[in-house]
C-alpha cells in the first residue's frame, strides 16, 4: 500500500478527473489503482467460492461423525435392552451388538486367546506369493522394502500382517498412556498429523523428511486411517517403523482408531476387500494394537501433542494412570452385560482429548457439530498450559487448506497431513519440526498429487466444486420426495417456483445442513432470470437414481435406505463377522428394522420383507449387500455410463495404475 | 437501508455469514476488504480503512448492522473506471503503439504504482491474465484488462 514516491501526489480517487487533463504518471497510477482494485476483487471472489465448497465438505465429514456417534449410542442402548427383547432380533445381530467384550479379565488368558485365533502361522504362505518377505527382527532395509513393494501396489501376505500386529503389540504394551518423548540426542523432531491412508502423502513426507533413524524422531498424531484407500499400508508402514525405532517413533490415538468408526469410514471395507478370508484375523489383531497405542505424546516436559485437544476438565494424572487397554473403542465406554468395566470420568477423559476442537471463543462448550468432545477455548488452553507448565499444544483432528493453521495466540498449532483431504485440490498438507533447544517451529508443506499442482487456481477450484457438488447433490437427492413434498406444499399456486429465501430455507431445513444455500443456488438448480426465483424441479433433472428395485418395491421405502446408505452399511458390516458380504434374508430385515428404530420413522414389515425377497435374485435365502448398495446409483443423465458414488471393488483395485 | 433491495440484503448477509468464522455474527476487520470484493464492488485499500477496515487480524470487528450502510453507501461509488481508462493508462508504456507493452513493465507498474501488489500476487495476475509473452517478452495488455475485469468466472457477470 502506499504512494510510489514522495514527489508524486497520490490521485484522489474520489474526484472525478478527466485523463487528458492528467499527467503521464498520473494516468499511470490511476490505471494501476483500478488494475489493482479490480484484482483483489477477482481474488475475493475465488476466495468466497473456495470457502462456500470447503464448508460443504466439511458440514458432510461432521454430519457423518454426528450420525455415526448416535448410531454408536443407539447400539449402546439396545444392548442394555437386548436381554429382554431377544425375540425380536436374530441371534448373529444379538451377538455382533453385545460388541467383543473383554470377559477374560486376566491379561495372560486373554494374550492366549488372542494368540490362539491370530496366529499368523494359521495362514501358511503359498510359493505362488509374490509381494514382500520380512522377517523378525524387523530392519530399516525391510522397512524400505515395503515402501517399495506397496508403491508397486504389492499387498503384503496376511501372515506378515499378522506378525507385524503381533510384535507392534508388545512394544506398545510397554509404553505409557502418555509417551515421553525428548530432543537431547536428535536435537529436532517431526510431528505429522493426520494421514487418512494417504500413503503417497507418508512416503512424501520420509522423502523429504528422510525416514525415521536415532537422530530423526516422528511423532505420528493418529488418524492413520479411513477414507483414503491405502489405510492398510500406511498402517503397516507405521507399525514396522515402530519396530523398527521403538524409542524414536511415537504413535499416538486418535479418533479413528476404533474399530466402531472404521466400519463406517472404509478401514473396515479396506481390509475386507483385500484379506478376504484372512480379514477377520486382521481387524481381531488391530482392535487390540488400537487399545495399546498411547493416548498422547510430551516432548521435553514443553510441548503436548494429542490428536485432538484438552477440556477444561483435562487431567493428565488421570490419564496416565488409567487402564487404556479397556477402551477398544471411544465412540462408548467398555461394557460387560451393560455395564461399564471403567470409570465414565476416565472414559469422558480420552474423548476430551481425542476429539476435541480448538475455537476462538472463550470456555468450554460441546462439540455439536461432531457430537462428541468439546469445542475449547483460549481460557482452558492457558489453564491447561499452566496447570502443567507447559508451553504449548500440537494437534490434528482438523483438515486446513494449507495443513495447519495456529491458534489460541500460537499456543495451539493444528497439523494436517493428508493433502487434498477432501477432494483433488482441496487442502495442502503439511508436517512440522521443532528444533533446537527452543524448539523453532518449522512448518513444510506439501501436496501429494500430479493431477492438480500445476493447475492454475480456477481450474483447480473447478475440480474441487465439482467434487463437492456431486456429494451435496447425493445428499439433496436422497431427500427427493421429501423435498417436493415441502415444494409443493410452498408453491401454492402450482407455477414450478419458489422464492430463493423459501427455497433456501427448506434446504436447509430438509438436507440439513448449515450451507451457503444462496450462493449455492445457481449451481444447482435453474432459476428464473427475471424474478430470481427457483425452478424447484430443476434440481433432480440432472441425475436419477437408477434403481432396479424401483419398479417392484415403495419409493418411499427406498428412499429411507438411500438416505441413511452409510448407516445401513454400517449396521450390515457390523453384523457380516466374516467378511463375505453375504447375510441371511432375516439380517438384512432385521438390520433395517434396527435402522428405523433408529432413525425413529417406520418401515412396514411386510415392504422390508417384499424387497429383501427381490434382492435375493438366486433365491438361496443370502444377499450380498454390497450389491444391494450399489443397486442405488446416482447416474448421469447426460453420461449414463459415468457413475457417482462409491464403487466397491474399483476404490482398491491393487492394478489401478 | 432504503436503498438496497431486499435480494441484496440477503445475498450480503450470506456472505456475511461466510465470513462470520465464529458464528457470532461479528466479521474481523481484516476480511471487510474481502467481504465488500465478494460482492461484486471494487474499493481501494484507502476506502476499505476509511470505513472500518483494519490490517490485522483482532483490531476491531463489525456486526452486520453495521456492514450494511457500508455496503449501501460503496455500492453507489461509480468511480470503477472502464476498460478506456484501463487502456489510456496503459498507453503510456505503449511504445510502439502496437497495442502491447513489456510484461516486466506492467509487473513493475502493478508492483510499485499505487496499492502496490506483492510478489506472488503479481506473478497470480501475469499467470493468468497476461496471456503469452512473445520472444522479446511484449505481451498485449487489451485481452489482459478484459481478462482482469471479467473476474475467475467470467460465465456469471
Amino acid at each position: 500500500m502506499g504512494c510510489a514516491g514522495s514527489a508524486i501526489r497520490y490521485p484522489n480517487s474520489r474526484a472525478v478527473q478527466k485523463f487528458e487533463t492528467m499527467s503521464a504518471i498520473e494516468r499511470t497510477i490511476k490505471a494501476a489503482l483500478l488494475i489493482q482494485r479490480w484484482y483483489r476483487r477477482y481474488r475475493a471472489r475465488l476466495e468466497i467460492r473456495r470457502r462456500c465448497y470447503w464448508t460443504i465438505f466439511q458440514s458432510i465429514e461432521y454430519a457423518g461423525e454426528q450420525d455415526q456417534i448416535r448410531l454408536y449410542s443407539f447400539f449402546t442402548d439396545l444392548m442394555t435392552h437386548i436381554a429382554c427383547d431377544k425375540s425380536s432380533f436374530s441371534n448373529s445381530i444379538a451377538n455382533s451388538l453385545r460388541g467383543r467384550p473383554r470377559i477374560l479379565a486376566e491379561i495372560e488368558e486373554e494374550e492366549r486367546e488372542l494368540w490362539k485365533e491370530t496366529n499368523p502361522n494359521l495362514i501358511p504362505i503359498e510359493s505362488t506369493y509374490q509381494g514382500p518377505h520380512i522377517h523378525l527382527p524387523l530392519t530399516a532395509d525391510q522397512v524400505t522394502l515395503l515402501i517399495n513393494s506397496f508403491r508397486k501396489r504389492k499387498l503384503l501376505h496376511a501372515h506378515y500382517v499378522l506378525t507385524l500386529l503381533h510384535e507392534a503389540r508388545k512394544i506398545l504394551q510397554s509404553k505409557p498412556n502418555i509417551n515421553v518423548a525428548s530432543t537431547t540426542l536428535s536435537r529436532h523432531i517431526t510431528i505429522c498429523g493426520d494421514l487418512h491412508g494417504k500413503l503417497d502423502d507418508l512416503l512424501t513426507i520420509f522423502y523429504k523428511n528422510s525416514l525415521p533413524a536415532s537422530d530423526n524422531p516422528y511423532i505420528f498424531n493418529g488418524d492413520f486411517v479411513d477414507r483414503g484407500v491405502q489405510s492398510v499400508e500406511v498402517f503397516l508402514l507405521l507399525i514396522a517403523c515402530l519396530l523398527v525405532w521403538p524409542d524414536r517413533v511415537f504413535l499416538n490415538r486418535g479418533n479413528h482408531e476404533d474399530f466402531s468408526v472404521n466400519i463406517r469410514y472404509g478401514f473396515i471395507k479396506e481390509i475386507m476387500y483385500k484379506y478376504t478370508r484372512h480379514a477377520t484375523r486382521i481387524i481381531q489383531v488391530t482392535e487390540d494394537v488400537y487399545s495399546w497405542l498411547p493416548l498422547a505424546t510430551i516432548i521435553d516436559n514443553k510441548v503436548f501433542v494429542v490428536h485432538g485437544g484438552v477440556t477444561d476438565r483435562t487431567d493428565l494424572k488421570k490419564i496416565s494412570r488409567m487402564d487404556r487397554h479397556q477402551l477398544i473403542t471411544i465412540l462408548q465406554p467398555p461394557m460387560i452385560d451393560g455395564k461399564m468395566t471403567c470409570d465414565q470420568e476416565e472414559w469422558d477423559q480420552v474423548v476430551g482429548i481425542l476429539w476435541s476442537d480448538p475455537r476462538p471463543q472463550p470456555g468450554c462448550h460441546t462439540n455439536s457439530i461432531r457430537g462428541g468432545g468439546s469445542f475449547f477455548g483460549p481460557d482452558v488452553t492457558e489453564a491447561f498450559l499452566q496447570r502443567y507448565q507447559l508451553e504449548r499444544i500440537i494437534r490434528s483432528h482438523e483438515c486446513k487448506p494449507d495443513g495447519f493453521e495456529f491458534t489460541h495466540g500460537d499456543r495451539v498449532l493444528t497439523i494436517f497431513s493428508a493433502s487434498n483431504y477432501y477432494a483433488e485440490g482441496t487442502n495442502k498438507a503439511a508436517y512440522v519440526k521443532l528444533v533446537g533447544t527452543n524448539l523453532v517451529t518449522q512448518i513444510v508443506m506439501y501436496v501429494s498429487s500430479s493431477h492438480t499442482s500445476n493447475a492454475e487456481i480456477q481450474q483447480r477450484q473447478g475440480y474441487v466444486e465439482q467434487s463437492a457438488l456431486r456429494e451435496l447433490k447425493q445428499l439433496i437427492y436422497a431427500s427427493h420426495l421429501l423435498l417436493i413434498e415441502k415444494f409443493h406444499m410452498e408453491d401454492t399456486e402450482q407455477s414450478g417456483k419458489i422464492c430463493i429465501g423459501r427455497w433456501c430455507d427448506i434446504m436447509k431445513e430438509v438436507v440439513g445442513l448449515q450451507l451457503p444455500w444462496r450462493l449455492l443456488c445457481p449451481k444447482i438448480a435453474k432459476l428464473d432470470p427475471l424474478s430470481g426465483n427457483v425452478y424447484y424441479e430443476s434440481i433432480f433433472q440432472e441425475y436419477t437414481i437408477q434403481n432396479k428395485l424401483a419398479e417392484q418395491n415403495e419409493p418411499s421405502l427406498l428412499e429411507t435406505l438411500y438416505r441413511s446408505k452409510d448407516t445401513l452399511e454400517t449396521i450390515f458390516r457390523f453384523i457380516d463377522t466374516d467378511g463375505s458380504g453375504l447375510i441371511s434374508m432375516q439380517e438384512f430385515t432385521d438390520a433395517c428394522q434396527l435402522l428405523s428404530k433408529h432413525l425413529k420413522t417406520s418401515m412396514h414389515q411386510e415392504e422390508i420383507q417384499d424387497l429383501a425377497k427381490s434382492i435375493d435374485i438366486n433365491k438361496d435365502g443370502f444377499i450380498d449387500f454390497n450389491e444391494f448398495l450399489e443397486a442405488f446409483r446416482l447416474v448421469d443423465n447426460d453420461s449414463p455410463s459415468r457413475r457417482s458414488g462409491n464403487h466397491v471393488c474399483g476404490l482398491f483395485c491393487q492394478d489401478e495404475r | 437501508m432504503a436503498d438496497l433491495k431486499a435480494v441484496d440484503v440477503e445475498k450480503a448477509k450470506e456472505h456475511f455469514e461466510i465470513y462470520d468464522f465464529e458464528g457470532v455474527g461479528k466479521v474481523d476487520g481484516k476480511d471487510l476488504g474481502d467481504l465488500l470484493r465478494s460482492l461484486d464492488l471494487k474499493p481501494t485499500i484507502e476506502t476499505i480503512m476509511k470505513n472500518g477496515g483494519t490490517k490485522k487480524k483482532g483490531e476491531r470487528v463489525i456486526t452486520f448492522e453495521e456492514f450494511l450502510p457500508i455496503y449501501s453507501q460503496l455500492k453507489k461509488d461509480k468511480d470503477i473506471g472502464t476498460k478506456e481508462d484501463f487502456m489510456e493508462g496503459l498507453k503510456v508504456y505503449d511504445k510502439s503503439e502496437n497495442g502491447t507493452m513489456l510484461a516486466a513493465e506492467l509487473a513493475h507498474v502493478l508492483l510499485s504504482l499505487g496499492e502496490r501488489l506483492t510478489d506472488p500476487e503479481c506473478d497470480e495476475i501475469m499467470k493468468t491474465c497476461a496471456g503469452q509473452e512473445d520472444d522479446d517478452g511484449f505481451i498485449k495488455y487489451e485481452p489482459f484488462i478484459k481478462a482482469v475485469m471479467g473476474g475467475p468466472f467470467p460465465e456469471e457477470q
